[in-house]
This record gives C-alpha cells, sequence and structure tokens, in this order.
C-alpha cells in the first residue's frame, strides 16, 4: 500500500490546509528545528514521575515522525533526570547519601545551580494515608528525596518545589494524568490525585495552583494530554521550543527564562497545545473514514460534525451501516457483506467529544517522516476519549451496549 | 488481557477452572473466542512482550554493566557508576552493546508498530475486547487509491497488507533477537559469571499460563509451579495474600486473606508494614509458599512440563542466523542457549540474576518466532468475535494470564450489570512482596539475601542493581486496595452449567 | 554491618525502595526489604463502573 510521503503530505495540505487542524508551515519550521544539533548545549530537563503507569515514557520511546527518541536526547536535550532510564540509583550508605554517581545528588544539583524544564508525568496524589498526619501529605507516593536538604520525598512535595523553584522556566505535563489526574485521579479512589493545573476540568483544584495545598505555583503549564499521549505531540511541543528559541537557548541557559515562556508553542483548551494534537476533534482531524454515518446526531454535539458538508471525495471506506453495526458489534469481518463498517459512534467512540488528531497522523509509524500505521478507531475499536480531562469518569460508559 | 479473560469469563466466553493437567495445559470449558480472535489476541498480546522484554535487557538493564561515564554531555547516561568490573563504554565491546542499546530502540519500536497494525495503537490498545478483537481482517477494504483527491487516504491495511507489513518488521526483530539480542546476554553472562550463582531466591517459580494455541486449552507458556526443577501442580484457590508487613490492616483474627471476609484498608498505622505491596503467596496445604513469577518461572515450567511441547518451526530465516535449528520447543531452546556460555551452565543455573536475562531472551524469541506462524493461521474475512451480553443475574469470572512480567489475575463481579468487585493480583506483587505472616522474605528480599555484593560501596549499589533488574519491576501495578470497607474479595467463576468453580483471590 | 540503602531504584517502572543489610567483612547480605513506594488504590476506582469498561481502565494499571 501507498504510504504517504512527505511530499504528497505537503502537497495534500495545501489544497486543504485551511480545513485541517494541523498547520504546514508549523510542520516546516520542526523539520528545521529537529535538524539543528544543540549537543552541548542542550536545555536541561527533569522528568519526575507520580501516581504514573509509565505508559507516556514507553509512548515517547516510539516516536519516529519528527525523529527518533536517541536522537531527541543524544542531540535535541539534556535530559538530565528520569529514572526510568537513568544510569544511576538514588542511594544511601549507612543513612548517609552515597557521594558517589547518584541519582538524587544530580536532581539535586540541578535544582541549585541550572536552568531547566520540568517535565510531569502521572497524577499527583494528595490525600493522607490512614495512620499519617496532616491533611494533605501525599504520602501514598514517594519518589525520592530531590530537593536538596528535604527529606520529604512525596510526589506532592518534590513536584511543587521543582515547579517554584526559580530555576524552573516551565513545566510540561505529560500526559493526561498530570494534565488532569486521570485514571489514578478517578472516582472512588482514597488517593486525591490531581493534575498539575486541573482536577478533571477543574481548574483551581491541580497540585500547583490549589489554594488548600499551600501559595498557589504560577508557572507556565503545557499539557500534552493523552493516556498515553502520541509521541508526536510530545516532540512537536519541544521542537516548537527549540526552534522558536533558536539561538535564544544560549539566553535562556544564560538565566534568562523568560526567553524559554516566549517560545511555548500557542495553546488551546485547557493548556494544550493547538499544532500538535489539539487543534480539532478526532472525526475532524483525518477525517475519520467511517465520518458522516453516524446515527443520532444530536443538538447537543459541540463540534462541527453536524453541520459541515460532505466532502466531495471517493472513498476508499464505504460509509457502512451503522445500524447494523449496533445490531453486529464486532461479529461481520467480511466487510463486503456489510456491518461491518460505520461509524462507531453507535457502539461508544468519543470521536465526537475529543479533542485529538490521532485520526489524521495514526499511531507507531516506524518511517521517518510518514504517518503511523494505524489508530484506535482504525482497528475498528473505540475512541475512548482519553485525551480529554473528562477521561475516564464523565466520558461517560466506554462501550454503549450491554 | 487479564481484564478481557476476567470478563469473558464472566460472560460465559471461557471457563477457566484454574487448575492445570500434567502437561501445564488448561482445561478451558467452554472456549468460544473465534481462531482468529484467539490468534489476533495472542498476537497483540505477543508484541507487547517481545517489545518489553528487548526493553528490559538494554534500556533497563544493560548500564547495570556499562560505564558510561565517558560519554560526553549525555543526558540520562551521566553521572555513571565506575565499579572496576564494569565493561567500559568506550572499549570495543562496550561500544558494541552501546551501539546495540541504540538499536534495541528501534527493534523495541518496530515491535510495538508490528502490533499496533492489528491493535491501532501501542501503548495501551482498544482492539482487545472480551471476546476476541475489534480488528477488521478483511480482503475486501480498503479500495485502491484512484486519485490525488482520495478520502481516507491513508486508512489502516486490510487483511494481505496487514500480513505482509507485519510479517516484513516481525522478520527484522527475530532476526536481530537471534543474532544481537541472545548473543549480547551471552556476551554480558560470560563477562559476569559470578551472576549465575547470585540472586538465587526463593527457587519456586509460578505461571499461569498464556498464549493458547487452539480451543482446547494448549498452551504456548505452560501452567504450573516448580520446586527448583521439580514441576508441581497448583489450583488458583490456593492463593492468598498476607499483610502483616505491609500498610494495610486485616480484620481481627485474619492472617492470610482468604478474600471472603474481613476489613482491609490502607493504613501506614500497620507498624510492622514497611511496604504498600502485599504479600502474596501460594498454600496448597497450609503452610504459605513464596513464589517468583515472570519470564524465568514460564520457560522452566514449560521446559519441565511432561507432555506435548509447543514446537516452533522458523522457516522464513536463513538456519544460519538462529540460535538453534527448527522446529524447536522450550526444553530445545534453553539447551542450545546454555550450550553457548563459558563454562556451559546447567538448567539450575537459570535460577539466578543471569538466568532470569537469559529466560527472558529466550522467552522472546520463543513468542516472535510462534507469531510468525500465528499470523500465517489467520483466515481473511473469517469471523474474529463474539458476543455475550452482559447477563443480569449476579456473574464473576476470573482472568489468568501472563503479562511480560509475570503471572497476572484479574477477578470481576458483576452485580446489577455494574462492577460489584474487581480484583488484581499482579506480577511484581508476588516479586517484590514484603515478608508473611512466617516472617518468609518476598522473592527479590531472597534473591538479595545470601547473595555477596563485595565491600565497596561502588560495588555494592551495582551489585544490587545487578540483582534486583532482572526482576522487571513493575510497582504501579503491583499495589492495588481492597475495598476499605471489607466486602468479599473472593470470586469464583460460573460455569455454563451453572456450577461455581471457587477461585480465591488475594491482592 | 553496614546498611546500604537504594532509593529510588532505577530503571523499573514505578516507586521502589531497597535497604539491605550487608556484613561489612564477607559482604554477604543478611537482610533485605523491599518497598512499594507507591499507592494507587485501583479496585475502588472499578467500583460501580459499566463491566466492559475494566479492559480499558485496567491496561493503564
Amino acid at each position: 500500500m501507498l504510504r504517504i510521503t512527505r511530499r504528497e503530505f505537503l502537497k495534500y495540505c495545501s489544497v486543504t490546509a485551511g480545513a485541517l487542524g494541523l498547520s504546514c508551515s508549523t510542520l516546516m519550521k520542526i523539520e528545521s528545528a529537529l535538524a539543528k544539533d544543540v549537543s552541548n548545549g542542550g536545555i536541561p530537563v527533569i522528568w519526575i514521575a507520580g501516581a504514573a503507569c509509565t505508559g507516556c515514557t514507553m509512548s515517547l520511546t516510539n516516536s519516529r515522525f519528527y525523529t527518533t527518541v536517541d536522537d531527541l536526547l543524544i542531540n535535541k536535550i539534556d535530559l538530565r533526570y528520569l529514572d526510568t532510564i537513568m544510569s544511576t540509583a538514588g542511594a544511601f550508605v549507612n543513612g548517609v547519601e552515597y557521594s558517589g554517581a547518584n541519582a538524587i545528588l544530580e536532581a539535586q544539583n540541578i535544582y541549585t545551580n541550572l536552568p531547566y524544564v520540568l517535565v510531569v508525568e502521572g497524577g499527583i496524589p494528595v490525600g493522607s494515608p490512614a495512620g499519617t498526619s496532616g491533611p494533605l501529605n501525599g504520602e501514598f507516593c514517594e519518589i525520592g528525596e530531590l530537593v536538596p536538604g528535604d527529606t520529604n520525598a512525596t510526589m506532592l512535595n518534590v513536584t511543587r518545589k521543582f515547579a517554584s523553584n526559580v530555576n524552573c522556566a516551565a513545566v510540561l505535563a505529560v500526559g493526561t494524568c498530570s494534565s488532569f489526574g486521570g485514571i489514578p485521579g478517578a472516582k472512588g479512589n482514597v488517593t486525591n490525585c490531581r493534575g498539575l493545573l486541573y482536577q478533571g476540568t477543574r481548574a483551581d483544584k491541580g497540585a500547583l495552583n490549589d489554594p488548600t495545598l499551600g501559595t498557589p505555583i504560577s508557572k507556565p503549564v503545557i499539557n500534552i494530554s493523552g493516556c498515553p499521549p502520541h509521541p508526536d505531540w510530545i516532540v512537536g511541543t519541544i521542537a516548537h521550543i527549540l526552534d522558536t528559541l533558536g539561538t535564544g537557548v544560549a539566553d535562556y541557559l544564560a538565566g534568562d527564562a523568560q526567553a524559554l515562556v516566549n517560545a511555548l508553542p500557542p495553546v488551546t483548551s485547557y493548556n494544550r497545545p493547538v499544532d500538535y494534537g489539539y487543534g480539532e476533534y478526532q472525526c475532524n482531524a483525518g477525517p475519520c473514514p467511517w465520518r458522516y454515518n453516524n446515527i443520532g446526531n444530536r443538538a447537543s454535539n459541540t463540534n462541527s460534525l453536524a453541520v459541515t458538508p460532505e466532502p466531495d471525495y471517493n472513498r476508499r471506506y464505504p460509509v457502512g451501516d451503522s445500524r447494523a453495526l449496533g445490531r453486529n458489534k464486532w461479529t461481520v469481518n467480511d466487510a463486503a457483506s456489510g456491518g461491518a463498517l460505520g461509524c462507531l459512534g453507535i457502539l461508544g467512540c468519543k470521536g465526537r467529544k475529543t479533542k485529538a488528531d490521532c485520526s489524521r497522523r495514526r499511531w507507531n509509524s516506524d518511517i521517518a517522516e510518514e504517518y503511523g500505521v494505524n489508530w484506535c478507531v482504525g482497528s475498528r475499536g473505540n475512541c475512548q476519549g482519553c485525551t480529554e480531562p473528562t477521561f475516564p469518569d464523565k466520558v461517560g460508559k466506554f462501550y454503549t451496549f450491554r | 488481557m487479564a481484564s478481557v479473560r476476567s470478563l469473558e469469563n464472566a460472560l460465559g466466553i471461557i471457563g477457566d477452572p484454574g487448575t492445570h493437567d500434567v502437561n501445564g495445559d488448561v482445561p478451558y470449558n467452554p472456549y468460544l473466542i473465534p481462531d482468529n480472535g484467539r490468534i489476533i489476541q495472542n498476537i497483540i498480546h505477543g508484541a507487547d512482550t517481545v517489545m518489553s522484554h528487548i526493553t528490559h535487557l538494554y534500556h533497563l538493564s544493560a548500564l547495570d554493566y556499562i560505564n558510561t561515564s565517558t560519554f560526553p554531555g549525555m543526558g540520562p547516561w551521566l553521572p555513571s557508576y565506575t565499579a572496576s568490573d564494569m565493561i567500559d563504554g568506550s572499549s570495543t565491546l562496550g561500544s558494541a552493546l552501546v551501539t546495540h542499546y541504540v538499536e534495541a530502540l528501534a527493534m523495541r519500536r518496530k515491535m510495538h508498530t508490528a502490533g499496533a497494525l492489528f491493535s491501532g495503537r501501542q501503548p495501551i490498545q482498544n482492539a482487545i475486547v472480551p471476546g476476541g478483537v475489534t480488528t477488521l481482517y478483511s480482503t475486501t477494504y480498503p479500495l485502491s487509491p484512484s486519485s490525488t483527491q482520495d478520502y481516507d487516504m491513508y486508512g489502516p491495511f486490510n487483511a494481505g497488507d496487514t500480513n505482509t507489513q507485519f510479517s516484513a518488521l516481525l522478520n527484522d526483530v527475530r532476526a536481530w533477537i537471534n543474532t544481537t539480542y541472545i548473543p549480547d546476554v551471552v556476551t554480558v553472562a560470560n563477562a559476569f559469571p559470578a551472576f549465575w550463582s547470585q540472586g538465587v531466591g526463593c527457587a519456586r517459580l509460578l505461571a499461569y499460563g498464556d498464549f493458547p494455541v487452539d480451543s482446547s486449552g494448549t498452551m504456548l507458556l505452560k501452567r504450573g509451579y516448580c520446586n527448583t526443577l521439580s514441576a508441581q501442580t497448583f489450583d488458583a484457590a490456593d492463593i492468598v495474600e498476607y499483610v502483616d508487613y505491609s500498610w494495610y490492616q486485616y480484620g481481627l483474627n485474619e492472617s492470610a486473606l482468604d478474600p471472603y471476609s474481613g476489613r482491609t484498608e490502607p493504613t501506614k498505622a500497620n507498624a510492622s508494614g514497611y511496604s504498600w505491596l502485599k504479600a502474596p503467596r501460594l498454600m496448597p496445604a497450609g503452610t504459605p509458599l513464596v513464589c517468583e513469577v515472570g519470564p524465568l518461572a514460564r520457560m522452566v515450567n514449560t521446559h519441565l512440563r511432561a507432555g506435548t511441547q509447543v514446537t516452533v518451526t522458523d522457516a522464513d530465516l536463513p538456519a544460519a542466523q538462529q540460535l538453534v535449528g527448527a522446529p524447536y520447543n522450550a526444553s530445545g531452546l534453553i539447551a542450545a542457549a546454555l550450550a553457548l556460555t563459558v563454562p556451559v551452565q546447567p538448567a539450575s543455573a537459570l535460577i539466578s540474576a543471569l538466568g532470569r536475562h537469559a529466560a527472558r531472551a529466550l522467552e522472546a524469541k520463543y513468542i516472535a518466532d510462534a507469531m510468525a506462524l500465528w499470523v500465517n493461521q489467520l483466515v481473511a474475512d473469517a469471523q474474529c468475535y463474539t458476543y455475550k451480553r452482559i447477563p443480569k443475574q449476579i456473574s464473576k469470572g476470573a482472568g489468568l494470564c501472563e503479562a511480560p512480567r509475570g503471572a497476572l489475575g484479574h477477578w470481576i463481579k458483576i452485580e446489577g450489570r455494574k462492577v460489584a468487585k474487581y480484583q488484581c493480583v499482579v506480577p511484581t506483587t508476588w516479586n517484590g512482596s514484603p515478608k508473611d505472616a512466617l516472617a518468609q522474605h518476598g522473592p527479590i528480599e531472597q534473591a538479595l539475601m545470601n547473595s555477596n555484593i563485595g565491600l565497596n560501596p561502588t560495588d555494592q549499589i551495582v551489585r544490587l542493581l545487578r540483582l534486583i533488574h532482572p526482576f522487571d519491576i513493575c510497582i504501579a501495578c503491583a499495589v492495588h486496595i481492597v475495598s476499605p470497607d471489607g466486602k468479599e474479595k473472593l470470586k469464583f467463576a460460573i460455569n455454563p452449567d451453572g456450577r461455581p468453580t471457587n477461585i480465591e483471590i488475594s491482592e | 554491618m553496614a546498611t546500604i540503602t537504594i532509593d529510588p531504584v532505577n530503571r523499573i517502572e514505578g516507586h521502589l525502595k531497597v535497604v539491605v543489610t550487608v556484613n561489612d567483612t564477607t559482604g554477604v547480605v543478611s537482610d533485605a526489604e523491599c518497598t512499594g513506594n507507591l499507592f494507587r488504590g485501583f479496585e475502588l476506582i472499578m467500583n460501580r463502573r459499566d463491566p466492559r469498561d475494566a479492559p480499558v481502565i485496567c491496561q493503564r494499571i
């Protein structure tokens, strides 16, 4: 099958750029940014994880479209702390910090001496376990004594200290958990998990800005949500920062934090980058091959799906028969006999409520500058709305049949 | 997979009695998932497992053996340990291993791409559902692109293209496993032979088994447990959990949670507690047994099972590249790999730090080669899913499977078409468990105890990491809660003939 | 006897602390404690949800 090449994509872009959520000129800029090496002048990054599953890190390591993760880490950024992959662990000998190569000394050193960007993965639990003191001590999750002179190793304390530190220019929340609380923040849990700025859709309940947790910390936060997020959304955001900074990286490293803040990408709802994933609803981004065959087009749809007229295209996938799909679920695999194709909204697909561009760039590309091989709906599973602050609770039942 | 299997059990699609026969196969009754669905579930699960194993050796373990302090200005690889026995990262051997580390990033990515051809995306996919998969595996669509203005020009593949793309990626990885992954494990083992006798641990290996290769419960990876190399039989009803040294509280007079009754809540007020992990144990006869899970447990249990082992053939690759000629089974694979070590190691040496790395690499090959066969067993346009409605009456189900890191079980109870209870016992809870009521340490603790880590702190830290990392730890999965109001945690499956099968859970 | 603490253990998934007691003449470990340092409260999340949601949520656990 023909894979899209960069040239074809740009040609396609120039015809329909206005209708798409992606800006081709932005992509061109990114490619030039990633052509630059910034080794030995790279922006230090500290990456910490709280109540996480490590899916965001694993997704990042699949990066291919813009560049690979090894190129990112070797040539583009200076990832100084990420316990999932770094050489050293934190260590103590007879209760005293081990003075040789020691991950927690590294974190403490950067905290004190270097300008850095903080990346946060996973939710921040703020609740207090039974049998501990204090109302919101966050002791459900301890990640190490990363703050100099501070033995409070909770994710809550470390996150707040590293974010409020004068050396921190900005914070990237990678994943729905650190953006909005996500799965560990779901209803019923006792850990009281928060995102950095949000708890679900509530904007004053984040680990950084909830006044009941302490003085609100006002640092710029970019939410790269998704469960997990597409690696392109993470790498694209980073590339945008580097490209916009350009030679300003040197200014930033010399102490001009505002230079980096000015380089952050423009954001849309809930602080998510417009151009790297979140500018368009899932049904429209691709668009989804089975768009325009959904039944039950309710007026309460909050996107433009109901009003955009059917474009005059040759479909490679028939529109399908949603009613048959609703009856058959996935029992029909012979597409020719009907009932296997159609809009999955009838089975609970959340594309209409979800800001994500998976239907366009798809997932798991193995070829540079080529889009991915498939996406959740491409394999006929439902879009679960995993980029949204309403995930998982208020997105509703994921499957609307019994 | 475990969650999906627990639902399949609750819905009557699969009946797993929690036991196994002498061959380590599972007497499923019934097994209603259509062949295509079973195979694609196996492919998606297998691709993720192989990806995880590659990641584990190179990106999670290799740096225990390589001194990277000569890498200029390189992010997470500085600072580096400088223990005296480490391979110098700038030496010929070290550079080769570092090159393979970078290659491995691409290889694990390819495995996720291969899996995503069926599953939509990796990591975290929505194609595996109770009853099979949602995946369309059809010859009919998509239609060929007809013009420059094609709508959805770039949609997913059809059956033939999916197979072609998958096989190409898989064969790249299979060749690399043969030429690089397994040889690198042998290289590291030969450079650090002391670790064939360090990190032995409890020497009791537990596997629930997985990858059914037919509808009769013949498993690629067998179910069972063993004491060193002596095969034993267990029943899932033997699983219990202790919280004596965990930050939880049971009710009065409760110890081994036979999860029916009792109050359980997370609390740091338990003065002897030192972990959020509970202590799962196997209790077939009144005495709690500490058990290790993971690729070592699976490969050794498969090796020991008397009956027919699943044979994989490897016709696609030139024989010269292969570790062992096809056809082969798990036992032959293990023997061939150990024969490459210096000195040649017996199978009993597998129960060690190096044995865990070796078993993981061999399992990656075993599963990857099996996938090459499975993808050609798919029938285009044949059914991949079967539907069962969620019943009105109370139903319960258990899903036993093998996650990349070890034996995983999920148990679900459904009342009024809603989840009334959900429990999991996950691999790292077994491996990372604290002490139980008899003060028996968990597998990782036992692996560290009685090991010689030297006298110099740098050596000690590095050697501890070399003993800990082979267990491939995943804490996020390992910790969970039972209902704080003490509702029952026991689930049992109801077979379609109405008889309950007792499966005890612990959490 | 010396005590070596590794916290956080690196190159794993999640948060683990290991404390060992080691004999400082022989180098042999005499005691070890593994501490899982993250609690996520999963079963409560699952309660009262639609059963088909279980695999969606459980994959992230």
